[in-house]
C-alpha cells in the first residue's frame, strides 16, 4: 500500500490567490522540475514547448495552457480563424444560430496592420464611423486609441512603419470597427468578462463559470470628438479605471453578472434578456470551435480563458477578445471571493482525483462525464465528447 | 375631492364612491357604448334586465368600472388617515402626550443638526446660483472627496485628530441610530411596572397597540407554505416562471386592479414588475402618454428649479448618494440618484405627507419678512434616503419613472419609517412589534443579547430603516418590496427583521461578544428573505 503522495505544485510568481488555493488542499510548493500542476505565465510555456526543450512532460503533469493558445488569444489570430471557420463550414448547420449568423457576425470587422492596410483604407472610405487601433498582442489598455480621420491613421502608420529603421521587428496591431452606441446603465459604458476553461480541443470540452461581472467606467459616456482621448469614457479595463480621480476602490467598478441579469430581465424584459446571455454562450462555443483544428491539443494542457464581450444598445454581444491570463488580482473583497472561487472550481475540474498516484491520468479525466466531475460553479458549455456518445455509443468495459 | 364621512359604514361609503364614480368621464362614456349596443335591435326590452350584466361584461366595462371604483376607494381611504380634507385637531393626531412631546423634540433636533451643518459648511439654508457659489459648491465637493480618500489612507484604528461632526457620520441631517434614541426616550407616563414583567427588556418603553401574531398570520395568508411563491419556486418547480409570466398577462390583458393585487401577494415575476408596479401604485393615473407627458414637463420644472437654486441640503443629499453608491450593487446609479432626489426636495406633493411625520421646517430670508416652507417638499435628506430609491433604479430605466415611483413609494411608505406617532404603520409601533415579536419566540436569544450589552433592535432597526435595501441582494428586496406593495403594509419589515434574527438565533446564543453578534450579521447577501418570512410565520 503506498502512502499518498502530496501533490507537487509550481507557480511563477506569488500570487496570493493561487498560493492561498494550493496550500489549503494540502499541496507541496516545489520549484524543480518534480511539479504535478504548473501555473505559469504564457511565456514559460512556450519554453516549455519549444523544439529547443530538452524535458519532456510526464503523465502527472498538467500545466495551464496550451502551447499556441495564441491562435485564440491574439487579437488578429482569433479574428482570422472565426473568418476562416465561417468559410469552411459555410454548408454546415450547425454553425449558424437562430438568425443564421455565425460567430464571425458577432466579432467587429477587422483588419490587420501593416498586411491589410489597403483593404482598410477602402473600407474606412465607405463608412463614417470610428475605429479602434490595438496593439495585437498587449493588455491592459496600453498602446490603444481611437480614430476619427483618415490623416490620424497615415500619419501614424508612416511613422510606424515606412519610416522605420530596418531590423526592428514590426509589431503587428488590429484596427476594429468602434462599437459607438454600446448599452449604457446608468449612462456609463461597461463590458463583460466571463471565465471559460478548457480542458481539451479535440474533443471539445469547455465549462463557463455562472460568477462573471460587468465592469464599468467611472465617468458618462459620450461620443464627443473632445472625449475621444479620455480613455476614461472608453475603455474599461480596471487597469485604466483605477488611475482616475473617481474610480473607488470599495466596489472596484465591477458589477456581478447577477445584477445585470436582474437589470436586463426587469427592465427590458425576460425574452430580450435570456436572448443576450444564449448568443454569449453561443459566440463563446463557437469561437472554441474555430480554434479547434489549429491548437494543439496536447494532453498535459488546460487553460482558463476571460473573455470579454461589449454589448450594444440593440443588446447584440460582440467578441472583444480572449485572454490567456485573466488577471487573478483582486480590488475589492468580493472581487477576492470571486477570483477565489473561480480557481478553486478550476483546479477542482482540472486536477483527477487522488492525483498523483491515481490511476486516472489527466489525458482521460480532461474528457470524463460530466456528471462525475464537481463542477462547482462551472456549467457545460460544449461537451463533443458526450455528443458523440449519443451518436454512436461505445462499447465500454 | 371625495372622501368618507367620519365612522363611515359600508353603506356610507358605498354612496361616497358610487357619487364619485358617476361624475368620472369613464362613466359617461361607458353608458354611450353601452346606449349604442342595445339599440341595436337585436336586444329586446324584456331580455335587457337579464342580460345587461353579462354584456356589459363582454363588452369589457365591468373590468373598466372595476378598476375605477377600485382606484377611488383607494384614494378615499389616503384621504382618510390623510390630513388634506381639514386640518384635525391635535389631540386626534397625536392621543399621547410624550409622543407629542418627542415629536416637538425631533424637529428641534433637526433643525438645530441643519443649523450646525450650515454654519460648518458657510452655506446658507438656500440660495440663487452664482458663479460664486458654484465655486464654493466645487470646492466642497472636492474637499469631500480628498478627506474620503485621505481617511482610508490613515485607517488603521487611529483616533481621527478632529473628531468627525455626527452629521458626517450619520451622512446627513439624522441617520437611523439618532432616530432610534429619539424612539427609546419616549416614557410612558402613566404605565406601572408591576403590570408585566417583560417590561424592560425592549428598548421601547412605550406600550403601543401592536397586531397579534394570529393577526399577522391571518393578514399575511397570500404567504402560505402551501401557495408558490415568486421567489421561492423558481428553481423548485419547472417552467414556474414562464407559468407566472402568462398569469399575470392574463390579469393585465382583462382583469382587474383588485386581481392583479391579490396575484401579486405571491410575488411578481422579475419581468413583470415594471408593469405591475406601475399599475398597483398609481390606479387612477392612465399609463397613456399624455400622462406620461405631463409627468415628463412636471419633472423638468423641478430640475429647473434645481439648476436656479441650490439648497444647503443638496450637500446632504449628495453625501447620502456617495455613501450609498460605495454599495457594489448601488454604484452604476449614482448618476440617476442625484436626477432623482434633487428635485424631490424642491417637489411640493411631498408636503402634506411629510407633515405627518415632522411639522415641516421653516427658513427665513435675511430681514425674516418670508418665512417659508424648508425644503419645499417637508423632506429631510438622511442617510438612507438614496437606499430607497436606488432599488428602483433596476426596474425602470426613465428617469422619469424612477421619479414618480420613488415618490409615491415614500410618500406612501417610507415617511412611515421616520414618523413619530403612537398610530399603528409607524416608527415606534413597527419597533415595539419587532421586540414582541423575537421576544415572545425566542426569549432566551433577547435574554443573551441582553446579557452580553446589545438589544436586537440595535441590530434590526437599521434593516428596517433603509427597508433592507443595501443588506440583502436587490433581488431579494424587489420580492420583498412586491409584498409591501400587493399588502399595502410595511409590517412586513419588521416580520422580515425579526424572521432574519431568529434565523441565527442558535449562533447567537454561543457568541460571547456583542462584536460577535454584529459579525454574524454583517454579510447578509446570501439570505433568501421570503422563505424565512413563511418559516417564521407559518412553520
Amino acid at each position: 500500500m503506498s502512502r499518498e503522495t502530496r501533490v507537487k505544485y509550481r507557480i511563477e510568481a506569488d500570487k496570493g490567490v493561487l498560493v492561498s488555493n494550493f496550500e489549503r488542499r494540502g499541496w507541496a510548493r516545489t520549484h524543480e522540475e518534480d511539479w504535478n500542476v504548473f501555473w505559469t505565465t504564457v511565456w514559460t510555456v512556450k519554453m516549455i514547448f519549444s523544439p529547443e526543450a530538452s524535458v519532456r512532460l510526464g503523465e502527472a503533469q498538467i500545466i495551464n495552457h496550451f502551447p499556441n493558445h495564441h491562435e485564440l488569444t491574439r487579437k488578429d489570430c482569433m479574428v482570422k480563424n472565426v473568418k476562416r471557420y465561417k468559410k469552411d463550414n459555410e454548408k454546415n448547420q450547425s454553425i449558424y444560430n437562430q438568425d443564421v449568423e455565425t460567430v464571425a457576425d458577432f466579432v467587429p470587422l477587422t483588419y490587420s496592420l501593416p498586411s491589410d492596410y489597403a483593404l482598410f483604407i477602402e473600407e474606412y472610405k465607405k463608412t463614417n464611423s470610428l475605429w479602434i487601433v490595438k496593439p495585437a498582442n498587449r493588455a491592459q489598455g496600453k498602446g490603444i486609441f481611437i480614430v476619427t480621420k483618415l490623416g490620424q491613421i497615415t500619419k501614424w502608420a508612416k511613422q510606424k512603419w515606412l519610416q522605420g529603421e530596418s531590423g526592428i521587428s514590426k509589431e503587428q496591431y488590429i484596427i476594429s470597427k468602434y462599437i459607438e452606441n454600446p448599452l449604457l446603465i446608468g449612462g456609463k459604458k461597461f463590458d463583460l468578462r466571463f471565465y471559460v476553461l478548457v480542458t481539451s480541443y479535440r474533443p471539445l470540452r469547455a465549462y463557463i463559470h455562472r460568477e462573471g461581472f460587468a465592469r464599468f467606467c467611472t465617468v458618462a459616456y459620450n461620443t464627443d470628438v473632445g472625449d475621444l482621448d479620455n480613455l476614461f469614457v472608453h475603455l474599461t479595463n480596471v487597469a485604466v479605471q483605477k488611475q482616475g480621480d473617481e474610480y473607488n476602490d470599495k466596489h472596484g467598478g465591477k458589477w456581478n453578472v447577477n445584477n445585470l441579469r436582474l437589470y436586463l430581465e426587469s427592465s427590458l424584459g425576460k425574452e430580450k434578456s435570456e436572448k443576450l446571455f444564449n448568443t454569449i454562450n453561443f459566440v463563446i462555443a463557437h469561437s472554441l470551435k474555430a480554434c479547434q483544428t489549429v491548437i494543439t491539443n496536447d494532453r498535459h494542457c488546460f487553460e482558463l480563458y476571460g473573455y470579454d464581450l461589449l454589448v450594444d444598445s440593440s443588446l447584440r454581444p460582440w467578441l472583444i477578445e480572449v485572454n490567456a491570463s485573466p488577471s487573478l488580482s483582486f480590488t475589492t473583497p468580493s472581487d477576492r471571493m470571486l477570483k477565489c472561487s473561480v480557481l478553486s472550481d478550476t483546479i477542482d475540474v482540472v486536477v483527477p482525483p487522488g492525483m498523483p498516484d491515481s490511476e486516472r491520468l489527466y489525458k482521460d479525466h480532461r474528457i470524463w462525464p460530466v456528471g462525475d466531475l464537481p463542477l462547482n460553479g462551472f456549467q457545460v458549455l460544449v461537451d463533443e465528447a458526450a455528443d458523440m456518445e449519443r451518436k454512436q455509443p461505445s462499447q465500454r468495459k | 375631492e371625495e372622501c368618507y364621512p367620519e365612522g363611515a359604514t359600508m353603506q356610507q361609503r358605498a354612496e361616497v364612491v358610487l357619487k364619485a364614480l358617476k361624475q368620472t368621464t369613464l362613466a359617461a362614456k361607458i353608458k354611450r357604448e353601452v346606449k349604442d349596443e342595445i339599440i341595436k335591435s337585436k336586444y329586446t326590452t324584456n331580455s335587457l334586465g337579464t342580460n345587461l350584466p353579462k354584456l356589459m361584461e363582454e363588452m369589457g366595462c365591468t373590468v373598466k368600472l372595476m378598476n375605477c371604483i377600485n382606484g377611488i376607494q383607494e384614494a378615499c381611504k389616503e384621504r382618510e388617515t390623510s390630513a388634506t380634507v381639514a386640518p384635525t385637531l391635535p389631540v386626534l393626531d397625536e392621543a399621547l402626550d410624550s409622543v407629542r412631546e418627542a415629536k416637538k423634540r425631533w424637529r428641534q433636533t433637526l433643525q438645530d443638526q441643519l443649523k450646525r451643518v450650515s454654519v460648518d459648511l458657510d452655506v446658507p439654508f438656500a440660495r440663487l446660483r452664482t458663479q460664486r457659489s458654484e465655486i464654493a459648491r466645487h470646492t466642497r465637493e472636492v474637499m469631500l472627496n480628498d478627506n474620503d480618500n485621505g481617511q482610508h489612507k490613515d485607517d488603521e484604528g487611529k483616533e481621527d485628530h478632529d473628531p468627525k461632526p455626527s452629521y458626517k457620520k450619520e451622512g446627513g441631517v439624522f441617520g437611523s441610530n439618532t432616530l432610534l434614541q429619539h424612539i427609546a426616550e419616549i416614557q410612558p407616563l402613566n404605565h406601572m411596572s408591576c403590570n408585566t414583567r417583560i417590561l424592560g427588556w425592549g428598548m421601547v418603553p412605550l406600550e403601543v397597540a401592536t397586531p397579534s401574531l394570529e393577526e399577522l398570520i391571518s393578514f399575511f395568508s397570500g404567504l402560505r407554505l402551501t401557495t408558490r411563491q415568486c421567489g421561492v419556486d423558481e428553481v423548485l418547480k419547472e417552467k414556474f416562471t414562464e407559468e407566472k409570466i402568462r398569469q399575470f398577462q392574463s390579469i393585465l390583458h382583462n382583469g382587474t386592479t383588485a386581481e392583479l393585487r391579490q396575484n401579486s401577494k405571491q410575488g411578481v415575476p422579475v419581468s413583470m414588475r415594471k408593469v405591475v408596479w406601475k399599475t398597483l401604485l398609481s390606479p387612477l393615473t392612465m399609463n397613456g402618454q399624455c400622462a406620461k407627458d405631463k409627468r415628463d414637463a412636471y419633472l423638468h420644472l423641478l430640475q429647473q428649479d434645481v439648476v436656479k437654486a441650490e439648497l444647503l441640503l443638496d450637500d446632504l443629499v449628495k453625501w447620502d448618494i456617495r455613501e450609498c453608491a460605495n454599495d457594489d450593487k448601488y454604484f452604476v446609479f449614482d448618476d440617476l440618484l442625484e436626477r432623482v432626489l434633487l428635485p424631490l426636495l424642491r417637489d411640493p406633493y411631498c408636503k402634506p405627507y411629510m407633515s405627518k411625520a415632522v411639522e415641516t421646517l421653516k427658513g427665513a430670508d435675511k430681514g425674516h419678512n418670508d418665512v417659508l416652507d424648508y425644503p419645499p417638499s417637508g423632506v429631510i435628506p438622511y442617510q438612507g434616503l438614496a437606499a430607497l430609491c436606488a432599488p428602483l433604479c433596476f426596474i425602470f430605466t426613465d428617469v422619469s419613472d424612477v421619479y414618480f415611483m420613488f415618490r409615491t413609494m415614500f410618500c406612501r411608505y417610507w415617511v412611515k419609517l421616520q414618523t413619530l406617532s403612537s398610530k399603528p404603520d409607524s416608527a415606534i409601533t413597527l419597533c415595539k412589534l419587532f421586540e414582541r415579536l423575537v421576544q415572545t419566540f425566542n426569549p432566551d436569544v433577547v435574554y443573551h443579547c441582553i446579557s452580553l450589552g446589545m438589544r436586537p433592535l440595535e441590530l434590526a432597526f437599521p434593516w428596517i430603516f433603509t427597508a433592507f435595501s443595501g443588506y440583502l441582494e436587490v433581488d431579494q428586496v424587489l420580492h420583498l418590496w412586491d409584498r409591501i406593495i400587493a399588502y399595502d403594509s410595511i409590517q412586513l419589515l419588521p416580520l422580515a427583521a425579526a424572521a432574519i434574527f431568529l434565523w441565527r438565533g442558535r449562533c447567537i446564543l454561543q457568541c460571547d461578544t456583542v462584536q460577535d453578534v454584529k459579525n454574524l450579521f454583517s454579510d447578509c447577501s446570501k439570505l433568501q428573505v421570503i422563505p424565512l418570512l413563511q418559516y417564521f410565520l407559518f412553520a
